[in-house]
């Protein structure tokens, strides 16, 4: 065999040092690049999101880190905090601000215990302005704690934990690059209701509820169609073993507190009664007996509003209705209404008899709830076709309504029974019309005002007053009354005027062009933002059109068509629109406390078809 | 301490730091520390059965090595009359350590299982004890013991120094999964002093670049995909099983492969060159020759130290000469190799573990073998007749297929959880194949996204490529010296690239929107 040169060997040796350092320098550059990379996308929120500012998609990955992070450049706007797990989420910032006359971040983490919670208070508490703090002390945090773990979604901001900062950075730095690559992408797909990768709301900390909030609900057949967890509950066995340390951690929240002049409020927040089970009885007495001795603290853990899944939205998550009446009745106000039995002070004084009476929960979903049928009338005319009936057949109907004692009720009246608790007439029935017709004037009007019975009219705001032509065509139009007439008939007292929108129920064949909206949904190919911005103003002109036109507030919108989405009843939301009607046949069941039971009420149909046996049996 | 670690990065780095920085003369402690801190971080259990392997090996070779000088320095007619007493003395020493070793390998990994089948048979409980066998003991055994008879064999002398000795057992790279290294090829290459050098370093680090890319980016996804048919194998169709197993054939090479890249590679770090242990087995010709081109250290040592002492010990001998007077012709003089042949063959099968599936996996390998010895002047003669070389390109491809094919069913058994659940799959893909599970989607239901599945695909393709290449003679590593230093770059950052990016990132990782649902 040749043996090499002494040339060629040094010539090998030298390419070997110039591979070698060549491996170096590449692995480092891609080290920098994976840094660098993850840096400016920043998937965790804590290298300052210089790119998306998105610090609600970065809380999602890791609440607990990205949430402290944002507070550093933050915590100025803020005075006050709530904090505690998931549940937490649900006391809602405009509230809390309200009744404290504070500026609240809620802090809460998922999947947290008391030992996160102590460290993440010990922290704020040092190095911020805290002038209220607010701790949920759910019941779950008896049976666990020290829960936070070193996983990407899990571990504490180390500015609270004191973990070394370049282990803590260096890890969020390295991180598997699909996590920025996610972002990215998700970054393109953001919408206006939150997704499952941006579920936290920057500015109050909380849950983006915009979406749960929105939901319709009405009887307790279709909630537990649509939420099939309350049907076929999960059946768990949690220990409380963790009593001790849980409490300790309350305490030693509290001394800070006390140490810093912070005002320190614990409560426990509410829980679907089935979960209460998953506990012991003595082991949930201990706990609140340890709890009292420490800290005094609201319990409204168990009542009759435990017992209505309604309030819930899954195994342990309780609605922003109930964290709203949690504080009208931690703050005694009597405007809003609140079951008698939610929420009681708890003090060391009546610990004992507390805890005791603790599993003693009575009620009957039926006790806050109220069925009302809401008839749904179009055009009244002597020449029929479906939804157009004949003034007789209307007279006929409301006279029968008459005759069997109904009493007709606004929708203020069924606003202010669900909100403020105000009982309705016994045989309640509300009579609406669609679309604003000039027969609604000449016929109904007179009609009604015979019998004494109410009625609310939905307008369309860009056919008020066209007696001829639909807007500016030559098509004709059936004619439909002017603010005028409108004016007299709710001066009467007899009718309220409401939305139907300004104009979202255009007629296709009399529209130009393909893309005419005939309802409120939102176009095929159009952009979010635009379909916003389109229903924003549609509404605003309505409402302040009608509001103008006769005098009297608009709260209520009737959806063209019957048709809507989450995404409508959450802009309308949005624009403090407080009932929305479909067309779904059925009564309207109103929830004492849940806003949403106005959401998208259903109806029932009056057309030519409707029979005197079926329209006794809608209003039974 | 996983290979895969950054705390093994960090102590090879670190280790590597101080072997070099240290006087030749201390470098071989340098990597005892290493190997024995190494094995310490198993656990101290596992510590004393190496300690125990190497002590007696170490006690057992300067025995027979005294008794081999003793022998030595006699007289010629001394030694005649002496002769069959130091002989049955060196047995006795031998004998004694390998009942020793393997006994104590035996009641650690086998015992339970015996205790188990004996049991049924004879209708006697036997205890089981649950005892875990240690990381790697199979493979230092087999390496002192092979010390050992060497010694004996007077082919190399007793090392004297026990601490020198025991770096040669535990040397870290290796101790976990092989190569099985032979005393005269490795002790001297560990105990020599050396400079730094950046051409062991360079060729250290192609070593476990390669070693990654196949463990990294191809084996753990087709991993993926062998996990879940094997898991549940009832959930697919036959043809779906094959799919699974043919995944667990990639995993099961670029695993084991890969994982001993890095261990040559991390040995060549430190100038250490250890013995091959794949040769590309895909082309083997024949199960034969899979058995030279996968794990060559095992069938190396197999050959070494159990086939020729059983075809030349007394009984063979006599079976032989029985074999041609008696029975005569081709069968006769092939039946005394084919008995030891069996014999390593089904060895080799238990050697992988204590279960039926692995007798029966020896069982067929050795029946395979032994019949196709058997059938060999049959087969001549068939080519003969039909004038086919049996080095002509299309006698080649057929026997890849047929190696690959037999390979192939074996795995049914070796991976599949117990005997009957192998044997059962196999007929589903016999019988019942579903093949329209392959293209209607199913396939993404394996655990691995389209993305991940053309990673494997595109691995396994570039993979056979480069194989093929090594194959037909070019030194691929040889080639690419050749090339230009950008071109040298180019590949090496690409390789860095897929490794960091395809192999570190490979594992589950959660979208954000998979965290957290009750919002």
């Amino acid at each position: 065999m040749k043996q090499p040169s002494k040339k060629g060997f040094e010539k090998n040796k030298n390419s070997a040092r110039r591979w070698c350092f060549a491996f170096l320098g590449t692995l480092l550059f891609f080290l920098a690049a994976l840094c660098l990379f993850n840096g400016l996308v920043d998937p965790f929120g804590l290298f300052g999101d210089p790119i998306f500012h998105w610090y609600s998609y970065n809380e999602t990955n890791n609440p607990r880190a990205a949430k402290i992070a944002y507070l550093e450049e933050h915590h100025q706007e803020y005075d006050s905090y709530i904090i505690g797990p998931s549940s937490t989420s649900s006391f809602p910032k405009e509230a809390l601000d309200r009744y404290f006359d504070g500026s609240f971040y809620n802090l809460f983490m998922y999947g947290t215990d008391l030992s996160d919670v102590e460290q993440t208070c010990l922290y704020i508490l040092e190095n911020y302005e805290v002038k209220n703090l607010v701790v949920n002390v759910f019941i779950a945090s008896g049976s666990r704690y020290g829960g936070a773990n070193d996983d990407l979604n899990n571990t504490l901001h180390e500015k609270v934990s004191g973990e070394n900062p370049l282990l803590f950075y260096g890890k969020y730095l390295t991180v598997d690059p699909r996590y920025s690559l996610e972002k990215i992408k998700a970054f393109q797909t953001d919408s206006y209701l939150p997704q499952a990768f941006d579920v936290f709301c920057e500015a109050s900390g909380a849950y983006d509820k915009t979406g749960r909030d929105a939901e319709p609900i009405g009887a307790m057949e279709d909630y537990l169609e649509a939420y099939p967890v309350f049907a076929d509950y999960p059946q768990e066995v949690r220990k409380m073993e963790h009593i001790e340390e849980a409490v300790e951690s309350v305490r030693k929240i509290q001394e800070k507190c006390r140490e810093k002049g912070a005002r320190l409020l614990v409560v426990s927040a509410p829980s679907y009664y089935e979960s209460l089970f998953w506990y012991e009885k003595e082991e949930v007495a201990k706990f609140y007996l340890e709890l009292a001795k420490v800290a005094p603290f609201w319990d409204f853990t168990a009542s009759s509003l435990s017992l209505d899944p309604r309030f819930f939205y899954d195994e342990t998550h309780f609605r922003n209705a109930a964290g709203d009446m949690a504080l009208a009745r931690i703050f005694g106000d009597e405007s809003v209404y609140v079951p008698e039995d939610f929420g009681v002070l708890v003090t060391p004084e009546n610990a004992e008899s507390h805890v005791e009476k603790f599993w003693e929960i009575s009620g009957d979903s039926s006790e806050g709830t109220a069925q009302v049928p809401i008839l749904l009338y179009h055009h009244i005319a002597e020449e029929t076709n479906g939804s157009t009936i004949t003034p007789r057949q209307f007279e006929e109907e409301i006279r029968l309504l008459w005759e069997q004692g109904y009493e007709t009720v606004t929708f203020d009246q069924m606003i202010a029974y669900v909100k403020d608790g105000k009982a309705l007439p016994e045989k309640a029935v509300c009579i609406t019309f669609d679309d604003g017709y000039r027969s609604n004037y000449e016929y109904a009007y007179p009609i009604l005002k015979k019998y004494g019975m109410k009625a609310t009219i939905f307008v369309i705001g860009a056919s008020v007053g066209s007696t001829e032509y639909y807007k500016d065509t030559d098509y004709p139009i059936t004619p439909h009354f002017n603010f005028e007439e409108a004016k007299e008939m709710v001066d009467s007292g007899v009718i309220s005027i409401q939305s139907h929108t300004y104009d979202m129920h255009q007629y296709g064949p009399y529209e130009q062009g393909e893309n005419f909206r005939g309802n409120i949904l939102r176009l095929e190919g159009e952009s979010e933002q635009e379909y916003i911005e389109t229903l924003t103003a549609d509404f605003t002109r309505s409402k302040t059109e009608i509001e103008e036109g006769v005098g009297k507030e608009v709260r209520v919108l009737s959806y063209p068509g019957g048709s809507y989405d989450l995404l409508s009843q959450a802009v309308l939301n949005s624009l403090g629109v407080e009932a929305t009607l479909s067309i779904r046949e059925g009564k309207a069941v109103l929830v004492k406390g849940l806003p949403q039971s106005l959401y998208a009420m259903k109806r029932f149909y009056v057309t030519t078809e409707t029979s005197e046996e079926q329209f006794l049996n809608w209003i039974s | 301490m996983s290979l895969f670690s950054l705390a093994f990065v960090l102590f090879v780095a670190g280790g590597s730091l101080l072997y070099y920085l240290l006087p030749k003369k201390f470098q071989w402690g340098v990597l005892l520390a290493l190997s024995w801190g190494f094995y310490l971080s198993l656990g101290l259990e596992a510590m004393g059965y190496l300690l125990f392997v190497t002590a007696s090996s170490y006690g057992a070779a300067l025995a027979l090595q005294h008794v081999n000088q003793y022998g030595k320095a006699l007289s010629k007619e001394e030694r005649a009359a002496q002769g069959p007493k130091i002989k049955n003395r060196k047995r006795l020493i031998a004998f004694l350590l390998l009942l020793g070793n393997f006994g104590l390998l035996f009641f650690v990994k086998y015992w339970d299982f015996t205790a188990s089948v004996a049991g049924a048979w004879l209708g006697v409980q036997f205890p089981a004890f649950g005892l875990v066998a240690p990381l790697g003991i199979s493979y230092y055994m087999f390496q002192s013991a092979g010390y050992v008879i060497d010694v004996y064999r007077g082919k190399h002398e007793a090392q004297r120094n026990f601490l020198k000795y025991a770096l040669f057992v535990s040397f870290f790279p290796q101790i976990t999964q092989g190569p099985i290294g032979r005393y005269d090829a490795l002790a001297p290459q560990l105990l020599k002093g050396r400079g730094f050098s950046f051409e062991n370093l360079k060729a250290g680090l192609q070593l476990v670049l390669w070693g990654c890319l196949k463990k990294l980016v191809i084996a753990d996804r087709a991993g993926v995909v062998a996990d879940r048919v094997f898991g549940d194998s009832s959930a697919y169709g036959g043809a779906m099983l094959a799919l699974g197993v043919l995944f667990y054939c990639i995993q099961l090479y670029c695993d084991f492969s890969g994982g001993i890249e890095i261990i040559r590679g991390v040995a060549r770090i430190f100038g250490v060159t250890l013995a091959e242990n794949f040769k590309r087995p895909i082309f083997a010709v024949s199960l034969t020759d899979f058995w030279r081109r996968w794990h060559i250290t095992l069938g190396a040592w197999m050959k070494d130290y159990l086939f020729y002492p059983i075809s030349l010990s007394k009984p063979l001998l006599k079976f032989g000469k029985f074999c041609r007077k008696k029975i005569g012709g081709r069968v006769g003089k092939i039946l005394p190799t084919a008995v030891p042949t069996f014999l390593i063959y089904f060895v080799i099968g238990i050697w992988h573990g204590a279960n039926w599936k692995y007798i029966v996996f020896g069982l067929y390998n050795g029946v395979l073998i032994t019949s196709g010895l058997l059938l060999e002047p049959w087969f001549s003669s068939l080519r003969e007749k039909l004038s086919i070389s049996r080095e002509s390109r299309g006698m080649r491809l057929f026997g890849m297929a047929r190696t690959g094919l037999l390979v192939f069913f074996g795995r049914y058994i070796t991976r599949a959880k117990d005997l009957s659940t192998g044997l059962s799959m196999l007929w589903k893909t016999v019988r019942h194949p579903i093949p329209s599970q392959l293209w209607n989607g199913s396939l993404l239901s394996l655990g691995l996204s389209e993305w991940d599945l053309l990673v494997v695909g595109l691995g396994v393709l570039v993979l056979l490529f480069l194989e093929f290449l090594e194959e037909k003679g070019h030194g691929i590593t040889e080639k690419l010296e050749e090339k230009s230093f950008f071109v040298q770059w180019l590949f090496l950052a690409v390789e860095l690239f897929i490794v960091l990016f395809l192999g570190v990132f490979r594992g589950e990782y959660i979208a954000a929107e998979f965290i957290y649902q009750q919002f």
